[in-house]
């Protein structure tokens, strides 16, 4: 059994008398991508933040490959890679220059892994970083925060910026770091992503974790997206069964979302005349949208 | 060492560009003291003319100034005042550009402590400081023996460049501990100015009053020139406040920053 890379216990962050997080504690597995999901402000860049010791916990404790984030920042730092949401480094100098500099803090040799990371980011590293676009100051960050092959990649809203070939690109990368062994902390507000990517999620509420799941399950426990197309009008009161709601009726077409006996459902389906029938896993969107109304 | 050498090269040109301006300074008021000397008589008369307070402010000790070394003491004054908004703007800004321009993030994710950090930046500020002012005494030397010519004591003139050094130092550790302490620096420059100038109109004020302890409130009286002049030595008080001020500085420094939150971009 995997062993844990990060453990974080009962964290608090307030700054001044505004809040962070409050109370929050959750554990992610060696080889594991954890998608941390939430709405800006709801505290996932503070999380973020606490494990890599730029901002200090008001109380509650973290640790990173079984070290103490407070004590032993460096020596974690050594095998964690950090994507930024927003990528700012020193404009005056070339990206060969910056990437440079950051490999100079690693013991490893990087030169062979940032190469192939410059040349899959189809990156000029001859150009200024003040010249940078703002996608290519984010394959800057992506090269110098993945090229030292780490145990442990923190992506604080990672793909902002990015094109969507870019981004595809990006998401093909993490899952190869994933299966060479790396563990991932994957924080968005952009739920698409984190669905592409997680194997567990936490949920993440004003400062709250209000939900901690694997993917599958979540999906699982969660509403199945209906949709029924009939050759005759369907009357909505049809389907007001226990575990239905959200209701769409469109002319002959009815959606809606369900959670509970799928065979309740489908006995009621079956006695219709059936154009079209999709039951589909809801996306991120929609289970995200269901915790949240439920914790509301 | 890696953090050490960024900053010696993201400071070299603005720390060659204050070398160069207090060099050429230097040598342009040393060449000045063959005329000032021929025309003795009508200088010291003109500058009896002024009231002592604006004596003392623009550092003119006129029972000294005839002399090589009382002449060039206050040529230093100058210098001094270029040397200190080095130092300070070195200070303030080597430690807060971090956060000003948004490296932080880059920087403090990086395998290295906030410990670490502080004494590279240290270490490099330091060093730019000690090359910057062995350069300069090294040039005055030049332009002091071959303009002025005159006999002068080599001990007054080093122990008048080691003030500037001091001095130096004192509003380099100053301007640390600013640079730690307040948040979002817009424009260190500013800050610079008004601590340095502040110092300075402290100064002014403290050699007009008549309590001998207001030199302790401004680095820029901590080493009279008169009494250097006189006793080739410094006033072992003011030196040991000095080496206080620069040890409680960093310290204090060193405390806020490994302890301080970086707040987000």
């Amino acid at each position: 059994m995997a062993g844990n890379i990060i453990e974080i216990k009962n964290l608090t962050k307030y700054y001044g008398k505004s809040r962070g997080v409050i109370d929050i504690s959750f554990d992610i597995k060696e080889g594991e991508i954890f998608g941390f999901i939430g709405p800006n402000g709801a505290g996932k860049s503070t999380t973020i933040r606490t494990l890599l010791n730029l901002i200090h916990p008001t109380s509650g404790e973290c640790t990173i490959f079984g070290l103490d984030t407070r004590k032993y920042p460096a020596k974690i730092a050594e095998e964690v890679g950090y994507i930024p949401s927003e990528i700012f480094y020193y404009d005056n100098m070339r990206v060969k220059e910056l990437l440079k500099y950051s490999a100079s803090f690693y013991k490893k040799d990087s030169k062979k892994r940032m190469h192939e990371l410059v040349e899959l980011m189809e990156l000029d590293v001859n150009k200024r970083i003040r010249d940078l676009s703002l996608g290519n100051k984010k394959k800057v960050g992506i090269v110098q925060g993945l090229m030292h092959e780490p145990r442990l990649i923190i992506l604080d809203e990672p793909t902002s910026g990015l094109d969507p070939l870019m981004q595809q690109r990006f998401f093909d990368l993490i899952k190869e770091e994933n299966a060479k062994g790396s563990t991932v902390l994957f924080s968005s507000h952009i739920l698409n992503e984190v669905q592409k990517l997680s194997h567990r999620v936490g949920i993440v509420k004003d400062g709250y974790l209000i939900k901690l799941e694997d993917m599958n399950t979540l999906r699982e426990k969660t509403y199945k997206r209906v949709m029924i197309e009939s050759s005759t009008p369907i009357d909505q009161s049809y389907f007001q069964i226990n575990g239905t709601k959200n209701f769409e009726l469109d002319g002959d077409k009815l959606s809606f979302l369900y959670s509970g006996d799928i065979n309740l459902l489908t006995e009621r389906i079956s006695k219709l005349s059936i154009r079209d029938l999709l039951i589909d896993d809801p996306d991120l969107e929609d289970i995200f949208m269901h915790y949240y109304e439920r914790e509301a | 060492m890696n953090i050490y050498i960024h900053e010696l090269k993201t400071n070299l040109k603005s720390s060659i560009s204050y070398l160069i301006g207090m060099i050429v300074f230097s040598a342009f008021y040393v060449s000045f003291y063959q005329v000032f000397t021929d025309e003795a008589f009508g200088f010291l008369k003109m500058l009896e003319g002024f009231p002592p307070a604006f004596q003392n402010a623009f550092g003119l000790d006129i029972a000294n100034i005839m002399s090589p070394m009382g002449y060039y003491a206050f040529v230093l004054f100058y210098i001094l005042l270029i040397a200190s908004i080095q130092g300070m703007n070195l200070g303030v800004s080597i430690l807060s550009k971090e956060e000003r321009e948004k490296t932080a993030d880059f920087l403090m994710t990086k395998p290295a402590s906030r410990s670490w950090i502080m004494m590279s930046k240290l270490d490099a500020a330091i060093t730019i400081i000690i090359l910057s002012n062995l350069v300069l005494y090294l040039t005055s030397y030049l332009s002091v023996t071959y303009i002025i010519k005159d006999d002068f004591s080599f001990k007054v003139f080093t122990l008048l460049h080691l003030s500037v050094f001091i001095v130096e130092m004192i509003f380099l550790s100053i301007g640390f501990l600013i640079g730690v302490f307040l948040k979002r620096i817009k424009s260190t420059i500013s800050i610079t100015m008004a601590v340095v100038f502040g110092f300075f109109a402290i100064g002014a004020f403290a050699v007009n009053a008549s309590d001998d302890k207001m030199r302790y409130l401004t680095p820029f009286k901590y080493f009279d020139t008169s009494y250097i002049l006189k006793n080739e030595s410094f006033e072992l008080s003011y030196l040991l406040v000095g080496i206080g001020v620069i040890l409680v500085s960093l310290v204090v420094s060193y405390l806020i920053y490994v302890n301080k939150d970086i707040d987000s971009v």
